[in-house]
Protein backbone atom coordinates (compact mmCIF):
# COMPACT_ATOMS: atom_id res chain seq x y z
CA UNK A 1 0.00 0.00 0.00
CA UNK A 2 2.83 2.35 0.88
CA UNK A 3 4.47 1.58 -2.37
CA UNK A 4 1.34 2.60 -4.28
CA UNK A 5 1.14 5.91 -2.45
CA UNK A 6 4.78 6.66 -3.17
CA UNK A 7 4.27 5.79 -6.81
CA UNK A 8 1.30 8.11 -7.12
CA UNK A 9 3.10 11.00 -5.42
CA UNK A 10 6.31 10.40 -7.36
CA UNK A 11 5.49 12.70 -10.33
CA UNK A 12 4.54 15.49 -7.91
CA UNK A 13 7.83 15.13 -6.03
CA UNK A 14 9.73 15.18 -9.28
CA UNK A 15 7.88 18.30 -10.39
CA UNK A 16 8.61 20.14 -7.13
CA UNK A 17 12.21 19.00 -7.24
CA UNK A 18 12.52 20.22 -10.80
CA UNK A 19 11.13 23.65 -10.07
CA UNK A 20 13.49 24.11 -7.11
CA UNK A 21 16.07 26.17 -9.02
CA UNK A 22 13.27 28.58 -9.90
CA UNK A 23 12.28 29.26 -6.31
CA UNK A 24 15.87 29.35 -5.15
CA UNK A 25 16.89 31.91 -7.69
CA UNK A 26 13.84 34.16 -7.22
CA UNK A 27 14.99 34.88 -3.68
CA UNK A 28 18.34 36.08 -4.95
CA UNK A 29 16.72 37.95 -7.81
CA UNK A 30 18.57 41.16 -7.03
CA UNK A 31 21.92 39.44 -7.23
CA UNK A 32 21.00 37.85 -10.53
CA UNK A 33 19.93 41.16 -12.02
CA UNK A 34 23.30 42.62 -11.12
CA UNK A 35 25.16 39.71 -12.72
CA UNK A 36 23.33 40.17 -16.02
CA UNK A 37 20.98 37.21 -15.71
CA UNK A 38 23.52 34.48 -16.27
CA UNK A 39 22.19 32.54 -13.28
CA UNK A 40 18.87 31.87 -14.98
CA UNK A 41 20.74 30.06 -17.78
CA UNK A 42 22.39 27.86 -15.18
CA UNK A 43 19.01 27.18 -13.58
CA UNK A 44 17.49 26.24 -16.95
CA UNK A 45 20.35 23.87 -17.82
CA UNK A 46 20.09 22.33 -14.37
CA UNK A 47 16.32 21.79 -14.73
CA UNK A 48 16.77 20.03 -18.08
CA UNK A 49 19.62 17.93 -16.74
CA UNK A 50 17.72 16.84 -13.63
CA UNK A 51 14.57 16.19 -15.67
CA UNK A 52 16.25 13.95 -18.20
CA UNK A 53 18.28 12.09 -15.59
CA UNK A 54 15.16 11.40 -13.53
CA UNK A 55 13.43 10.05 -16.65
CA UNK A 56 16.42 7.77 -17.24
CA UNK A 57 16.24 6.55 -13.64
CA UNK A 58 12.51 5.90 -14.08
CA UNK A 59 13.11 3.82 -17.22
CA UNK A 60 16.03 2.01 -15.66
CA UNK A 61 13.98 0.95 -12.65
CA UNK A 62 11.38 -0.52 -15.02
CA UNK A 63 14.06 -2.38 -16.98
CA UNK A 64 15.48 -3.70 -13.73
CA UNK A 65 12.12 -5.27 -12.86
CA UNK A 66 12.10 -7.17 -16.16
CA UNK A 67 15.69 -8.25 -15.63
CA UNK A 68 14.91 -9.51 -12.13
CA UNK A 69 12.00 -11.57 -13.44
CA UNK A 70 14.17 -13.05 -16.20
CA UNK A 71 16.89 -13.89 -13.71
CA UNK A 72 14.37 -15.67 -11.49
CA UNK A 73 13.33 -17.81 -14.47
CA UNK A 74 16.92 -18.93 -14.99
CA UNK B 1 12.32 1.12 -37.33
CA UNK B 2 13.19 -1.03 -34.39
CA UNK B 3 16.71 -1.70 -35.62
CA UNK B 4 17.39 2.04 -35.87
CA UNK B 5 16.66 2.38 -32.17
CA UNK B 6 19.44 -0.04 -31.41
CA UNK B 7 22.01 1.66 -33.63
CA UNK B 8 24.61 4.06 -32.28
CA UNK B 9 25.39 6.49 -35.08
CA UNK B 10 22.45 8.86 -34.60
CA UNK B 11 22.99 9.00 -30.85
CA UNK B 12 26.61 10.00 -31.42
CA UNK B 13 25.52 12.69 -33.91
CA UNK B 14 23.12 14.02 -31.26
CA UNK B 15 25.83 14.00 -28.59
CA UNK B 16 28.21 15.92 -30.88
CA UNK B 17 25.54 18.58 -31.45
CA UNK B 18 24.82 18.78 -27.72
CA UNK B 19 28.50 19.11 -26.83
CA UNK B 20 28.88 21.95 -29.34
CA UNK B 21 25.89 23.88 -28.08
CA UNK B 22 26.52 23.35 -24.37
CA UNK B 23 30.16 24.48 -24.59
CA UNK B 24 29.50 27.23 -27.16
CA UNK B 25 26.21 28.39 -25.70
CA UNK B 26 27.50 28.71 -22.16
CA UNK B 27 31.06 29.85 -22.84
CA UNK B 28 31.00 32.27 -25.79
CA UNK B 29 30.70 35.91 -24.72
CA UNK B 30 27.86 38.33 -25.29
CA UNK B 31 28.34 41.37 -27.49
CA UNK B 32 28.99 44.60 -25.64
CA UNK B 33 25.94 46.56 -24.54
CA UNK B 34 24.90 49.51 -22.40
CA UNK B 35 23.73 48.87 -18.84
CA UNK B 36 22.74 52.37 -17.78
CA UNK B 37 23.34 56.05 -18.34
CA UNK B 38 23.62 58.74 -15.67
CA UNK B 39 22.06 61.25 -15.32
CA UNK B 40 18.80 60.03 -16.86
CA UNK B 41 17.17 63.45 -17.07
CA UNK B 42 18.66 66.47 -18.81
CA UNK B 43 17.48 70.07 -19.05
CA UNK B 44 17.08 72.14 -22.19
CA UNK B 45 19.97 74.50 -22.78
CA UNK B 46 22.42 72.78 -20.44
CA UNK B 47 25.69 71.19 -21.36
CA UNK B 48 25.60 67.74 -19.78
CA UNK B 49 28.16 65.01 -19.36
CA UNK B 50 26.52 61.60 -19.66
CA UNK B 51 28.31 58.68 -18.06
CA UNK B 52 27.54 55.51 -19.97
CA UNK B 53 28.11 52.22 -18.19
CA UNK B 54 28.71 49.40 -20.68
CA UNK B 55 28.89 45.62 -20.37
CA UNK B 56 31.48 43.27 -21.87
CA UNK B 57 33.24 46.13 -23.66
CA UNK B 58 37.00 46.65 -23.81
CA UNK B 59 37.41 50.35 -24.48
CA UNK B 60 40.93 51.72 -24.19
CA UNK B 61 41.97 55.30 -23.51
CA UNK B 62 44.00 55.48 -26.69
CA UNK B 63 40.88 54.80 -28.72
CA UNK B 64 39.67 58.19 -29.95
CA UNK B 65 37.13 57.05 -32.49
CA UNK B 66 34.15 56.70 -30.21
CA UNK B 67 31.04 58.49 -31.37
CA UNK B 68 27.96 59.13 -29.27
CA UNK B 69 24.48 60.15 -30.36
CA UNK B 70 21.13 60.65 -28.76
CA UNK B 71 18.18 59.68 -30.89
CA UNK B 72 14.45 60.17 -30.52
CA UNK B 73 11.80 59.24 -33.05
CA UNK B 74 12.28 62.53 -34.94
CA UNK B 75 15.71 63.84 -34.05
CA UNK B 76 19.33 62.77 -33.86
CA UNK B 77 21.94 64.81 -32.00
CA UNK B 78 25.65 64.10 -32.01
CA UNK B 79 27.76 64.53 -28.89
CA UNK B 80 30.22 67.41 -28.73
CA UNK B 81 32.88 64.99 -27.54
CA UNK B 82 32.97 61.40 -26.37
CA UNK B 83 35.83 59.86 -24.44
CA UNK B 84 36.74 56.71 -22.58
CA UNK B 85 36.87 56.61 -18.78
CA UNK B 86 37.74 52.95 -18.37
CA UNK B 87 37.18 49.65 -20.18
CA UNK B 88 33.47 49.62 -19.40
CA UNK B 89 32.71 53.30 -18.98
CA UNK B 90 32.36 56.00 -21.61
CA UNK B 91 31.46 59.66 -21.16
CA UNK B 92 29.81 61.92 -23.72
CA UNK B 93 29.20 65.65 -23.55
CA UNK B 94 26.00 66.93 -25.14
CA UNK B 95 24.66 70.44 -25.47
CA UNK B 96 20.90 70.12 -25.37
CA UNK B 97 19.34 72.71 -27.70
CA UNK B 98 15.83 74.15 -27.39
CA UNK B 99 14.68 72.58 -30.60
CA UNK B 100 15.96 70.39 -33.42
CA UNK B 101 14.61 71.04 -36.94
CA UNK B 102 12.31 73.59 -35.25
CA UNK B 103 10.54 70.89 -33.22
CA UNK B 104 10.68 71.48 -29.48
CA UNK B 105 12.53 68.91 -27.39
CA UNK B 106 10.33 69.34 -24.33
CA UNK B 107 9.56 66.01 -22.66
CA UNK B 108 11.13 63.89 -25.39
CA UNK B 109 12.86 60.69 -24.41
CA UNK B 110 16.05 59.77 -26.18
CA UNK B 111 17.83 56.52 -26.95
CA UNK B 112 21.55 56.68 -26.49
CA UNK B 113 23.85 55.30 -29.17
CA UNK B 114 27.57 54.71 -28.73
CA UNK B 115 29.63 53.31 -31.55
CA UNK B 116 33.17 52.55 -32.51
CA UNK B 117 34.67 50.25 -35.08
CA UNK B 118 35.65 47.47 -32.72
CA UNK B 119 32.54 47.19 -30.56
CA UNK B 120 29.94 48.11 -33.17
CA UNK B 121 26.80 50.05 -32.30
CA UNK B 122 25.62 49.94 -28.69
CA UNK B 123 22.14 51.26 -27.94
CA UNK B 124 20.07 51.81 -24.84
CA UNK B 125 16.45 52.66 -25.48
CA UNK B 126 14.79 55.56 -23.62
CA UNK B 127 17.98 56.23 -21.72
CA UNK B 128 17.44 59.93 -21.05
CA UNK B 129 14.45 62.25 -20.74
CA UNK B 130 14.55 65.94 -21.59
CA UNK B 131 12.94 68.29 -19.08
CA UNK B 132 12.42 71.99 -19.50
CA UNK B 133 13.71 73.41 -16.24
CA UNK B 134 15.33 76.93 -16.31
CA UNK B 135 13.48 77.68 -19.53
CA UNK B 136 14.04 81.45 -19.08
CA UNK B 137 17.79 81.09 -19.01
CA UNK B 138 18.20 79.49 -22.39
CA UNK B 139 18.81 81.21 -25.69
CA UNK B 140 16.06 79.57 -27.78
CA UNK B 141 18.72 77.77 -29.87
CA UNK B 142 17.66 75.62 -32.78
CA UNK B 143 19.95 73.12 -34.53
CA UNK B 144 19.73 70.78 -37.48
CA UNK B 145 19.23 67.07 -36.92
CA UNK B 146 22.40 65.06 -37.45
CA UNK B 147 22.48 62.26 -40.01
CA UNK B 148 21.84 58.83 -38.58
CA UNK B 149 25.03 56.87 -37.85
CA UNK B 150 25.55 53.67 -39.83
CA UNK B 151 24.85 50.56 -37.80
CA UNK B 152 28.11 48.71 -37.21
CA UNK B 153 28.53 45.10 -36.13
CA UNK B 154 30.96 44.08 -33.43
CA UNK B 155 34.23 42.66 -34.76
CA UNK B 156 34.53 39.92 -32.17
CA UNK B 157 32.13 36.97 -32.18
CA UNK B 158 29.41 37.32 -29.61
CA UNK B 159 25.75 36.60 -29.09
CA UNK B 160 23.53 39.68 -29.50
CA UNK B 161 23.12 41.74 -26.36
CA UNK B 162 19.42 42.52 -26.14
CA UNK B 163 17.73 44.69 -23.59
CA UNK B 164 15.88 42.73 -20.87
CA UNK B 165 17.23 39.41 -22.20
CA UNK B 166 20.95 40.11 -21.79
CA UNK B 167 22.84 36.94 -20.78
CA UNK B 168 19.64 34.92 -20.62
CA UNK B 169 19.51 34.94 -24.45
CA UNK B 170 21.55 31.71 -24.13
CA UNK B 171 18.35 30.01 -22.99
CA UNK B 172 17.41 29.95 -26.67
CA UNK B 173 19.60 26.82 -26.93
CA UNK B 174 17.92 25.09 -24.01
CA UNK B 175 14.33 26.24 -23.55
CA UNK B 176 13.20 26.56 -27.19
CA UNK B 177 14.55 23.16 -28.40
CA UNK B 178 12.44 21.51 -25.68
CA UNK B 179 9.32 22.62 -27.58
CA UNK B 180 10.78 21.63 -30.94
CA UNK B 181 11.65 18.21 -29.49
CA UNK B 182 8.12 17.93 -28.12
CA UNK B 183 6.61 18.68 -31.55
CA UNK B 184 8.84 16.09 -33.25
CA UNK B 185 8.08 13.42 -30.65
CA UNK B 186 4.34 14.09 -30.77
CA UNK B 187 4.44 14.01 -34.56
CA UNK B 188 6.13 10.62 -34.39
CA UNK B 189 3.45 9.51 -31.94
CA UNK B 190 0.73 10.77 -34.30
CA UNK B 191 2.18 8.93 -37.33
CA UNK B 192 2.51 5.75 -35.25
CA UNK B 193 -1.13 5.98 -34.21
CA UNK B 194 -2.22 6.30 -37.84
CA UNK B 195 -0.04 3.33 -38.78
CA UNK B 196 -1.49 1.33 -35.90
CA UNK B 197 -5.04 1.91 -37.10
CA UNK B 198 -4.00 1.02 -40.65
CA UNK B 199 -1.82 -2.00 -40.05
CA UNK B 200 -3.06 -3.23 -36.67
CA UNK B 201 0.45 -4.09 -35.50
CA UNK B 202 1.08 -3.84 -31.80
CA UNK B 203 4.50 -2.25 -32.17
CA UNK B 204 2.99 0.96 -33.50
CA UNK B 205 0.88 1.26 -30.37
CA UNK B 206 4.03 0.97 -28.28
CA UNK B 207 5.76 3.64 -30.39
CA UNK B 208 2.81 6.00 -30.05
CA UNK B 209 2.49 5.61 -26.28
CA UNK B 210 6.21 6.00 -25.60
CA UNK B 211 6.66 8.98 -27.90
CA UNK B 212 3.68 10.77 -26.34
CA UNK B 213 5.24 10.17 -22.93
CA UNK B 214 8.57 11.58 -24.14
CA UNK B 215 6.74 14.57 -25.61
CA UNK B 216 5.10 15.13 -22.24
CA UNK B 217 8.52 15.06 -20.55
CA UNK B 218 9.86 17.62 -23.00
CA UNK B 219 6.81 19.80 -22.58
CA UNK B 220 7.13 19.71 -18.78
CA UNK B 221 10.79 20.69 -19.02
CA UNK B 222 9.87 23.42 -21.50
CA UNK B 223 7.24 24.83 -19.14
CA UNK B 224 9.51 24.74 -16.08
CA UNK B 225 12.49 26.28 -17.90
CA UNK B 226 10.15 28.85 -19.41
CA UNK B 227 8.86 29.75 -15.94
CA UNK B 228 12.43 30.23 -14.71
CA UNK B 229 13.27 32.41 -17.70
CA UNK B 230 10.04 34.45 -17.48
CA UNK B 231 10.68 35.27 -13.81
CA UNK B 232 13.79 37.20 -14.78
CA UNK B 233 12.72 38.73 -18.07
CA UNK B 234 8.96 39.29 -17.85
CA UNK B 235 8.87 39.69 -14.07
CA UNK B 236 6.50 36.82 -13.28
CA UNK B 237 6.67 33.04 -13.73
CA UNK B 238 3.28 32.90 -15.42
CA UNK B 239 2.29 36.14 -17.17
CA UNK B 240 -1.05 35.85 -18.89
CA UNK B 241 0.41 35.04 -22.26
CA UNK B 242 -1.54 33.10 -24.92
CA UNK B 243 1.45 30.88 -25.71
CA UNK B 244 1.80 29.79 -22.08
CA UNK B 245 -1.89 29.06 -21.70
CA UNK B 246 -2.01 27.28 -25.05
CA UNK B 247 0.97 25.13 -24.12
CA UNK B 248 -0.58 24.31 -20.74
CA UNK B 249 -3.85 23.20 -22.38
CA UNK B 250 -1.89 21.14 -24.92
CA UNK B 251 -0.04 19.45 -22.06
CA UNK B 252 -3.35 18.65 -20.36
CA UNK B 253 -4.60 17.02 -23.57
CA UNK B 254 -1.64 14.65 -23.56
CA UNK B 255 -1.92 13.99 -19.82
CA UNK B 256 -5.50 12.97 -20.61
CA UNK B 257 -4.06 10.60 -23.25
CA UNK B 258 -1.82 8.99 -20.62
CA UNK B 259 -4.76 8.63 -18.22
CA UNK B 260 -6.95 7.19 -20.99
CA UNK B 261 -4.36 4.51 -21.65
CA UNK B 262 -4.22 3.59 -17.96
CA UNK B 263 -8.00 3.41 -17.62
CA UNK B 264 -8.69 0.70 -20.22
CA UNK B 265 -7.50 -2.77 -19.27
CA UNK B 266 -8.27 -4.70 -22.45
CA UNK B 267 -5.07 -4.24 -24.52
CA UNK B 268 -6.62 -4.19 -28.00
CA UNK B 269 -9.43 -1.83 -27.00
CA UNK B 270 -6.87 0.35 -25.24
CA UNK B 271 -4.66 0.53 -28.29
CA UNK B 272 -7.50 1.38 -30.65
CA UNK B 273 -9.23 3.98 -28.49
CA UNK B 274 -5.99 5.72 -27.58
CA UNK B 275 -4.82 5.75 -31.21
CA UNK B 276 -8.01 7.53 -32.25
CA UNK B 277 -7.69 9.94 -29.35
CA UNK B 278 -4.03 10.59 -30.20
CA UNK B 279 -4.86 11.58 -33.78
CA UNK B 280 -7.42 14.11 -32.51
CA UNK B 281 -5.05 15.29 -29.77
CA UNK B 282 -2.26 16.11 -32.20
CA UNK B 283 -4.43 18.46 -34.24
CA UNK B 284 -5.77 20.17 -31.11
CA UNK B 285 -2.17 20.46 -29.90
CA UNK B 286 -1.15 22.13 -33.17
CA UNK B 287 -4.05 24.55 -32.87
CA UNK B 288 -3.18 25.53 -29.31
CA UNK B 289 0.57 25.84 -29.77
CA UNK B 290 0.89 27.19 -33.30
CA UNK B 291 -2.36 28.92 -34.23
CA UNK B 292 -3.94 30.31 -31.07
CA UNK B 293 -0.85 32.35 -29.90
CA UNK B 294 -0.54 33.94 -33.33
CA UNK B 295 -4.05 35.34 -33.23
CA UNK B 296 -3.34 37.70 -30.33
CA UNK B 297 -0.37 39.62 -29.03
CA UNK B 298 2.09 37.52 -27.15
CA UNK B 299 5.22 38.20 -25.16
CA UNK B 300 6.94 35.47 -27.12
CA UNK B 301 8.79 36.71 -30.19
CA UNK B 302 7.24 36.11 -33.57
CA UNK B 303 3.65 35.96 -32.39
CA UNK B 304 0.73 38.30 -32.84
CA UNK B 305 0.69 38.06 -36.61
CA UNK B 306 4.31 37.62 -37.61
CA UNK B 307 5.88 34.24 -38.06
CA UNK B 308 8.96 33.41 -36.03
CA UNK B 309 12.48 33.14 -37.44
CA UNK B 310 12.51 36.72 -38.69
CA UNK B 311 15.85 38.48 -38.63
CA UNK B 312 14.69 40.66 -35.75
CA UNK B 313 14.35 37.65 -33.46
CA UNK B 314 17.17 35.41 -34.51
CA UNK B 315 20.44 36.60 -35.93
CA UNK B 316 22.98 34.47 -37.75
CA UNK B 317 25.25 34.01 -34.74
CA UNK B 318 22.32 32.59 -32.78
CA UNK B 319 21.22 30.44 -35.72
CA UNK B 320 24.67 28.83 -35.83
CA UNK B 321 23.94 27.31 -32.43
CA UNK B 322 20.15 27.21 -32.46
CA UNK B 323 19.71 24.66 -35.26
CA UNK B 324 22.28 22.21 -33.82
CA UNK B 325 20.55 22.68 -30.46
CA UNK B 326 17.17 21.73 -31.92
CA UNK B 327 18.70 18.68 -33.60
CA UNK B 328 20.72 17.66 -30.54
CA UNK B 329 17.91 17.89 -28.01
CA UNK B 330 15.40 16.21 -30.35
CA UNK B 331 17.80 13.32 -30.93
CA UNK B 332 18.28 13.03 -27.18
CA UNK B 333 14.49 12.93 -26.85
CA UNK B 334 14.23 10.09 -29.37
CA UNK B 335 17.01 8.29 -27.53
CA UNK B 336 15.11 8.49 -24.23
CA UNK B 337 11.94 7.33 -25.98
CA UNK B 338 13.76 4.47 -27.70
CA UNK B 339 14.83 3.16 -24.28
CA UNK B 340 11.20 3.15 -23.16
CA UNK B 341 10.14 1.42 -26.37
CA UNK B 342 12.78 -1.28 -25.95
CA UNK B 343 11.69 -1.76 -22.35
CA UNK B 344 8.10 -2.25 -23.47
CA UNK B 345 9.11 -4.82 -26.08
CA UNK B 346 11.16 -6.71 -23.50
CA UNK B 347 8.28 -6.57 -21.01
CA UNK B 348 5.89 -7.94 -23.62
CA UNK B 349 8.22 -10.79 -24.49
CA UNK B 350 8.49 -11.63 -20.81
CA UNK B 351 4.71 -11.83 -20.48
CA UNK B 352 4.57 -14.08 -23.55
CA UNK B 353 7.18 -16.40 -22.03
CA UNK B 354 5.35 -16.54 -18.72
CA UNK B 355 1.97 -17.38 -20.21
Amino acid sequence: MNRKIVQSIYPLIVFLFLSMPCFASSSIQQLVFSSQKYAVVTAVVLVIFIGMISYLIYVERKIKKVEDKLNKKD
Amino acid sequence: MHSIFKQWWWKIVGLIFLTIIIIGGLYLPLNPGIINTTPDTVAIGEQVELKIQTYNATFSKEDNHIQAYIKSKKHILQADTAFVIDANQVAAIFTIPYEIDSISLTNTSFDIIVLDEEHGTLTERNAIQVQNTNIEALDMKSVQSATAPTVLKAKKFGFPNREILQESIRNLFFHVPMWFGMVFLLFFSFISSILYLGKNENKFDIYAASAAEGGLLFGTLGIITGMCWATFTWGAPWPNDPKLNGAAIAMLIYIAYAILRKSISDPIRKAKVSAVYNIFAFFIYLAFVFIYPRLTDSLHPGNGGNPAFSNADLDNRLRMFFYPAVMGWSILGFWLVSLKIRYKFAHQKLIEIES
